[in-house]
């Protein structure tokens, strides 16, 4: 696999140190990037590893939550966030789930959901993008999605006996942090 | 490959009982020399060396082939390659087989070599006569014998030290045991390797082996069931 | 040939009067990663030496890839690659001798597979088998199981000596060969974190028997813990609640399926349900086998 065939997302400054001298980017790599020992003893994937502790994709499988969902959730996060822009390249589904160690069938899940959901397509042979205009969720279907986060709070809120302005004040934080216009 | 892993297995018993069998005669000759032992008693201390060599040779061959599986636990190893487990349990067997035969004709050459450049008569009336021949052939027999006799009790008791005390209770004991039956029942029971009583000692001998043969097949069919 | 790599009926072995396997029914899908898991002494390894011929039966039968065990056990073989629960091989080889070793038994064997691997797990290939950690005797038999080039992988307890950094490394491998050639993965594990991230298919097994099969996705999406407050709520157990814990006015329901509907059925009595929350494998794990005793 080379750089060319894999549209990876990567930080500019990463693709600068790819074109380097191959011993001098491992060492720089290994010592100022990753502390933690890298752990494919080849660095040719040097892009599938470095995907692999990108801040994008974390999964945590004791969590409770399927891995899919887990997936499927930080791409909008960051689609939301606006770490990913539409038409910006995804990982492929082998590299995801072979970056990630996890099964290749749930990483596949979790692409065809963001798929059937219009947040990202696939064009064939070519790789994974961000969709054009995201998401195209008709409003009562991304109300839906939103409800049991909008229990949760409530629930916590209540048993922390705070106040419906605390509990409202505290999530409009949140969404000015993220800069979502409205 | 099992071949090989086999000899891998004994390669180091094997050439230190090689080496044993190619020097005893001969040394035995260099320190007697001047002394006329070797002249007139050269061919039955070649004859009780040579079965005392094979003896050994074979209840330790015999030993040592089978328990490694199951001493260390390869087993589950070895019996989940695609081959019957017949398969194993015979290649064992022939590696040993022929580790045997090559101690014996190793101690066989050295032997009438040693006689031959020794002894005052001509090489083919001491050594070749059909006496000692049959001697020697009734100890590679023996051999044999013990061999697969060992081997399967190896293979059937799945270990190594046990097979081997089983083989020497049986084989040092039946000879005694036989010898009480006759003393007090006056019935004549056939011992091992020795000629049965109305058969020439060629067919006696072929009895025997076959008998050596079918311990290794009753082997077979208690591997065949075995539960691992 | 049906689509199952992996089909048990009614498999049963008693030693004794001791049930070790009492009537399994494993299906696993051909192309799948399937973890099995259970305590120790669940029965997990009886289990898989009745599946590679190694143990008979006392009852029921299996079929792996297609092909009966008790007939055609040598044509399974060929095409069944396996690490066993006790990481013993040859002691006086080295490696890359048992790679030799090993290679002359199979038709689909990949030299390319043993560089790669002996590359990507660190193993040394030079060092006799003796001599080497627990961690690397498993590593041994990994290889030898990856370059055999079977189209089922059985392996008891692949992970269980190795460090996590190895298990990261083997998970990486084991989703890199299920899209490579697709073959069937069937492992016993007590490590559930790794399972929960490789596994499509999980099989809980406690006491001989079989308590749950199903996808991973299915079983984390349908098992909720419910905690409800209120008066005189529903405390037995059933086909749908797994376990009911109580402390005063509060339950704690672990439900198997349609937890929503079992909330609406509180809230409908007057409770009020706090929390729907999914539940780790661990969790799960803990309350199937807490269900059973």
């Amino acid at each position: 696999m080379t750089v060319e065939q894999n549209h990876e997302i990567l930080p500019e400054f990463v693709r600068e140190i790819q074109s380097s001298p191959r011993c001098l980017c491992r060492r720089w790599v290994r010592r100022h990037l990753y502390p933690l020992p890298l752990q494919h003893a080849a660095l040719d994937n040097l892009t599938v590893w470095l995907y692999s502790y990108s801040m994008l994709f974390h999964v945590n499988p004791s969590s409770g939550l399927p891995l899919y969902v887990q997936i499927e959730s930080q791409v909008k996060n960051a689609i939301a966030a606006g770490a990913l822009q539409p038409h910006q390249a995804l990982p492929s589904v082998r590299n995801l789930a072979a970056g990630l160690g996890i099964n290749p069938t749930t990483a596949a899940r979790a692409y065809q959901n963001l798929e059937r959901d219009g947040v990202i397509t696939t064009v064939p042979g070519g790789g994974t993008y961000v969709a054009e205009n995201v998401p195209r969720f008709l409003k009562p279907e991304k109300l839906r999605r939103l409800q049991p986060y909008a229990r949760q709070i409530a629930v916590e809120g209540a048993q922390l006996l705070l106040t419906d302005e605390d509990i409202l004040k505290l999530v409009q934080e949140e969404l000015d942090r993220l800069g979502v216009r409205k | 490959m099992y071949f090989w892993k086999c000899w891998r297995d004994t390669r180091s018993f094997f050439i230190v009982f090689v080496i044993i069998a190619a020097v005893v005669m001969p040394v035995a000759a260099v320190v007697c020399v001047g002394t006329g032992l070797l002249e007139n008693f050269g061919p039955e201390a070649f004859r009780s060396t040579f079965a005392l060599i094979i003896m050994f040779a074979a209840l330790a061959l015999g030993a040592l082939c089978a328990s490694e599986e199951f001493a260390g636990e390869t087993i589950h190893f070895l019996f989940t390659k695609p081959h019957s487990r017949g398969y194993f349990l015979w290649t064992g067997w022939a590696v040993g087989c022929v580790q045997l035969l090559a101690i014996a004709l190793v101690n066989w050459t050295a032997g009438s070599l040693t006689l031959a450049h020794y002894s005052k008569h001509p090489v083919h009336s001491a050594i070749f006569d059909s006496a000692m021949s049959q001697q020697l052939a009734g100890a590679v027999i023996e051999g044999l014998y013990v061999y697969c006799l060992t081997y399967a009790l190896t293979v059937v008791l799945r270990n190594g030290l046990r097979g081997l005390g089983a083989s020497m209770a049986i084989v040092f004991g039946v000879p005694f045991f036989a010898i009480a039956i006759r003393w007090r029942w006056k019935i004549n029971l056939p011992v091992p390797t020795v000629p049965i009583a109305s058969f020439s000692p060629l067919t006696s001998n072929i009895i025997w082996l076959i008998v050596a043969l079918l311990f290794v097949f009753a082997a077979q069919l208690a591997v065949e069931r075995f539960e691992i | 040939m049906n689509g199952l790599a992996i089909l048990t009926e009614h498999l049963s072995k008693s030693y004794g009067g001791k049930h070790a396997v009492e009537g399994i029914a494993l299906n696993v899908p051909r192309g799948a990663i399937y973890g099995f898991l259970g305590r120790n002494g669940a029965g997990k390894t009886t289990t898989v030496k009745m599946l590679l011929g190694l143990t008979r039966p006392t009852a029921g039968s299996a079929q792996v890839l297609g092909m009966s065990v008790a007939t055609e056990r040598i044509a399974i073989l060929r095409r069944t690659a396996f690490v066993s629960e006790k990481k013993s091989l040859f002691r006086s080889l080295t490696a890359s001798e048992l790679v030799r070793f090993s290679r002359g038994f199979y038709g689909t064997w990949s030299d390319r597979a043993v560089e790669k691997y002996s590359r990507l797990l660190e193993i040394p290939m030079q060092q006799r088998f003796a001599k080497l950690s627990n961690g690397n005797q498993t590593k041994v038999w990994l290889l030898l199981a990856l370059a055999q080039g079977a189209d089922l992988l059985i392996l008891d307890e692949p992970t269980t000596a190795l460090d996590p950094i190895s298990v990261d490394q083997v998970m990486h491998v084991f989703a890199e060969i299920a899209l490579d050639c697709g073959c069937t993965i069937f492992f016993s594990s007590h490590q559930l974190e790794e399972v929960e991230r490789i596994a499509e298919y999980a099989g809980f097994m406690d006491r001989g028997r079989l308590l749950l099969q199903s996808r991973l996705d299915d079983i984390k999406s349908e098992f909720r813990l419910i905690t409800a407050a209120g008066n005189s709520l529903p405390e037995q157990t059933s086909q749908q609640v797994l376990s009911v814990g109580v402390e005063g006015n509060f339950y704690r329901y672990v439900v198997t399926k349609d937890a929503d509907g079992f909330a609406a059925g509180l809230s409908r009595n007057g409770a009020t349900v706090t929390d729907v929350a999914p539940l780790s494998l661990r969790e799960i794990f803990l309350q199937l086998v807490q269900k059973e005793q």
